[in-house]
């Protein structure tokens, strides 16, 4: 079996996105479905569910939840297929918790009823494209329609792969939806005018782009990527993971030039730690240290550091030096200048404030009970 | 006037209801159709055009619940094909008129659709895996009705792919697990990767080669043909009766005209197989040929003996015995890839080999020629034990006749001077 490097892609179809600009007064109307739903039938082994569904979105936000695949519902170009219903339930429930709860608990239900999708499409497996090594989790179409792949991959004791797999994608997708209705600051396309590369992003090293102001390697494919990307890894990273992005964007980068007999790929690998052997200094003797082997000391109230396991003739440890910040960008300033364009858009326009709703989303995620949320089906009568 | 009367825009329907109407009649009438007489089902399912058929049996129930089993490779216990059954949804969709559509995950199912690499593949000509990744099986999960057969068969074809996918109703009570075994069985009897050039006789005499059976990627050319112009590959799937391939397969005839064919089935009497659209019946190559293959070995024990040969046989292994003080193991025909044709026999830890000539004299006759030469530890045994001797003379003594069990999977072949005298022989 080989397995190839896959990178993930949240998307928005553009042409929907541009169809819809038009039209961003336009307010939808109270359902595009049947009044209360197709009739249910009560024989039916998914009548609980489709009950819950019916009473949980349909009624009150005009959505169509679908967890039954229909293949002329998805991109007729991938080889996809249907969620596992056990996983699609859980997958409701933690959608209507971590997502709709959220929304209705920092602004109201009208907002959803108004902006939210009008079907959420679950599909079982990846959308993979083996050309390009890209693999789609999610996929927003027209405002109308957000699709979330890999529903079969669900770890519901796992929050950090919920987040990456569906609830980032999820808010990555309603921010399209967002500012497909309402458009974002033009300011915004202005913060990192140049660096994108829409082409080559999945080939582009995360850590090293937050140190040129972006939030993850999706986000430097296009501007638009880069605003979802941004609200949706605000929105779901916990404190600790936050700081650990603000950490690599502040760090210095360098492409080691490649030497006869070393490994070092031209271009391929970026480092932000060196270090001297023997702790000699002098160009001969530098090497690069990946991350995992620093040490992070004090010393007279200046953080220094060490490498892991090598020490000099002395015994003593190998010390560590930071690459110098040399591309001329303060990610951080600039990660948080797009957050900050995002807050204010979101305040602004739709009265939503993003660091309330990072904080309930960050409850929320921390401290949900799958059995008690599944309970909310069993109930249904 | 006469061409006003000829105007007339009042065009009577064609049909009662609309084209929406229609449509969910008959999404309601195809669902009445499989649930109808306990809604099981036998389905034969062919996921791309390279790649053998699967057996499934779907069990449809009314509260839109289907139980679907299965067995191969792909759903395993690690090493081995497993049974496996779940659960999961269907429905009957519009799209394109009405779908089949099994709409929630079973992994039975759909791990024929799923877009990842498939474990094991690799590429015949570099020995290098294949990466499916994005691709899979690419087999379908939707389908579109297409024919009711008659009340037990339904046709349906896959909605991405085209292939045809057939379904035969079984009885409620049908066992599932039962079916597999029998596959398994009958796969035995059909294919071996050791007999893997089969003959396919027409009524009228012609004869095709047929390879790859094992692999359930069959090749067919004339015998007399061009086995590169004239070849012509499908995929099959087996079943418990035989085997059939997802459409008829046009077979060229040596001339340049065609045969058709498409479904096999097991004949239990004489180990063929039978070509149901024209009789041709399938089998291995003649057995004067499988005796006389490099590399083949065919063992035969006392208890394999008969006759003339049994009287011999005791004699020779009381004899050892009792002079040599060893025990005798077996005889065993082998043509070795020096291109020797020997009798060679084990007794306590000697090998001795006597050689010998196979003369092909027809399909199932011949004759085995002893010049008395043996290698320096036979002679030995051929000198002092007069058993040995006896037994060469009188194998070799007339024309022998070959028979076996199954035609098609020969590996056991018995040879008979007459209808006491015979010897059985099994293929190593």
């Amino acid at each position: 079996m080989k397995v190839s490097k896959f990178f993930s892609i949240v998307a928005a179809l553009a042409t929907a996105a541009m169809s819809l600009s038009s039209c961003s007064d336009d307010k939808f109307d109270p359902s595009i479905f049947p009044e209360g739903g197709d009739e249910l039938d009560p024989n039916s082994v998914t009548y609980k569910f489709d009950k819950w569904l019916q009473q949980t979105y349909l009624t009150p936000y005009n959505l169509d939840f679908r967890y039954k695949m229909q293949d002329v519902g998805a991109d007729m170009n991938y080889n996809l297929v249907p969620a596992e219903y056990d996983k699609a339930v859980d997958l409701a429930i933690l959608t209507n918790y971590l997502w709709f709860e959220a929304y209705k608990e920092v602004v109201d239900e009208e907002f959803l009823k108004m902006y939210g999708p009008r079907i959420i499409h679950l599909i079982g497996s990846s959308a993979l494209n083996p050309s390009s090594g890209t693999e789609i989790l999610g996929l927003a179409e027209g405002g109308i329609k957000v699709s979330l792949f890999k529903v079969n991959f669900l770890n519901v004791s796992d929050f950090n792969n919920l987040n990456e797999m569906y609830f980032k994608t999820m808010h990555h997708e309603f921010a399209h939806i967002l500012h497909q209705t309402k458009s974002y600051p033009t300011e915004f396309n202005l913060v990192s005018n140049g660096l994108y590369d829409d082409n080559n992003w999945q080939d582009r090293q995360e850590s090293m782009l937050r140190s040129k102001g972006f939030i993850t390697n999706y986000a430097s494919s296009q501007t638009r990527e880069d605003f979802a990307e941004t609200i949706a890894n605000y929105i779901v990273k916990t404190d600790e993971q936050w700081a650990s992005y603000m950490k690599d964007a502040n760090r210095g980068w360098e492409t080691p030039t490649p030497t006869e007999g070393t490994d070092v790929e031209p271009d391929a690998t970026y480092y932000c730690f060196y270090y001297y052997n023997n702790n000699q200094s002098g160009d001969e003797n530098k090497q690069y240290a990946p991350e995992s082997v620093v040490v992070e000391k004090e010393e007279d109230g200046k953080i220094v550091y060490y490498h892991k396991t090598l020490k000099d003739d002395k015994k003593n440890p190998i010390r560590i030096y930071p690459c110098e910040d040399k591309d001329g960008i303060d990610g951080e300033a600039v990660i948080l200048r797009k957050v900050n364009i995002a807050r204010v858009w979101l305040r602004d326009e739709f009265g939503v404030d993003l660091d309330q709703l990072r904080e309930v989303v960050q409850r929320r995620q921390s401290s949900y009970d799958i059995n008690a949320l599944r309970k909310q089906i069993e109930d249904i009568q | 006037m006469l061409s006003f009367s000829s105007c007339n825009n009042e065009i009577d329907d064609i049909f009662d209801q609309n084209a929406a109407e229609r449509t969910e009649s008959a999404m309601k009438d195809y669902e009445a159709f499989l649930l109808a007489d306990g809604g099981k089902w036998r389905m034969e399912y062919f996921c791309n055009s390279t790649e053998e058929g699967y057996n499934f049996i779907v069990s449809f129930r009314n509260d839109g619940s289907v139980t679907i089993s299965g067995k191969n490779k792909y759903i395993n216990d690690g090493e081995n094909a497993a049974f496996k059954t779940s659960t999961s949804l269907w429905d009957i969709i519009a799209d394109y008129g009405p779908v089949l559509s099994f709409s929630s995950y079973n992994p039975v199912f759909h791990i024929f659709s799923a877009p990842y690499d498939i474990p094991g593949t690799t590429n015949p000509d570099t020995g290098t895996d294949i990466d499916e990744t994005g691709k899979g099986h690419e087999g379908d999960y939707e389908f579109r009705f297409m024919e009711k057969v008659d009340e037990n068969t339904l046709y349906l074809k896959g909605k991405k792919s085209g292939y045809s996918i057939m379904m035969y109703r079984v009885a409620p009570d049908f066992d599932d697990k039962a079916y597999f075994e029998e596959v398994d069985a009958t796969e035995k009897k059909l294919f071996n990767a050791r007999f893997n050039r089969l003959i396919l006789t027409t009524t009228d005499g012609e004869r095709f080669v047929m390879t790859g059976g094992a692999s359930h990627i069959m090749t067919f050319y004339p015998e007399a043909g061009d086995a590169v112009t004239q070849v012509c590959t499908l995929n099959a799937l087996v079943k418990a009766d035989g085997f059939s391939f997802p459409t008829v397969l046009d077979i060229q005839r040596a001339n340049g005209e065609e045969i058709q064919v498409q479904h096999f089935i097991y004949n239990e009497e004489d180990g063929t197989a039978i070509c149901q659209e024209n009789d041709a019946v399938l089998t291995a190559e003649d057995y004067t040929n499988i005796i006389n293959t490099v590399g083949y070995v065919w063992q035969f024990p006392q208890a394999n003996v008969n006759g003339q040969f049994a009287t011999i046989y005791s004699s020779i292994v009381s004899d050892v015995k009792k002079k040599l003080k060893e025990t005798f193991r077996y005889f065993e025909f082998a043509y070795d890839n020096n291109g020797n044709y020997t009798l060679r026999f084990k007794s306590g830890k000697y090998t001795g080999m006597i050689y010998c000539e196979f003369q092909r004299e027809t399909a199932t006759t011949g004759r085995f020629v002893f010049s008395g030469e043996c290698d320096s530890s036979a002679s030995y045994y051929y000198n002092n034990i007069p058993g040995f001797k006896q037994l060469c003379d009188l194998i070799g003594s007339a024309t022998v006749t070959f028979s076996s069990a199954s035609r098609l999977v020969p590996n056991v072949l018995t040879f008979s001077l007459n209808a006491e005298d015979s010897i059985t022989l099994k293929l190593q």
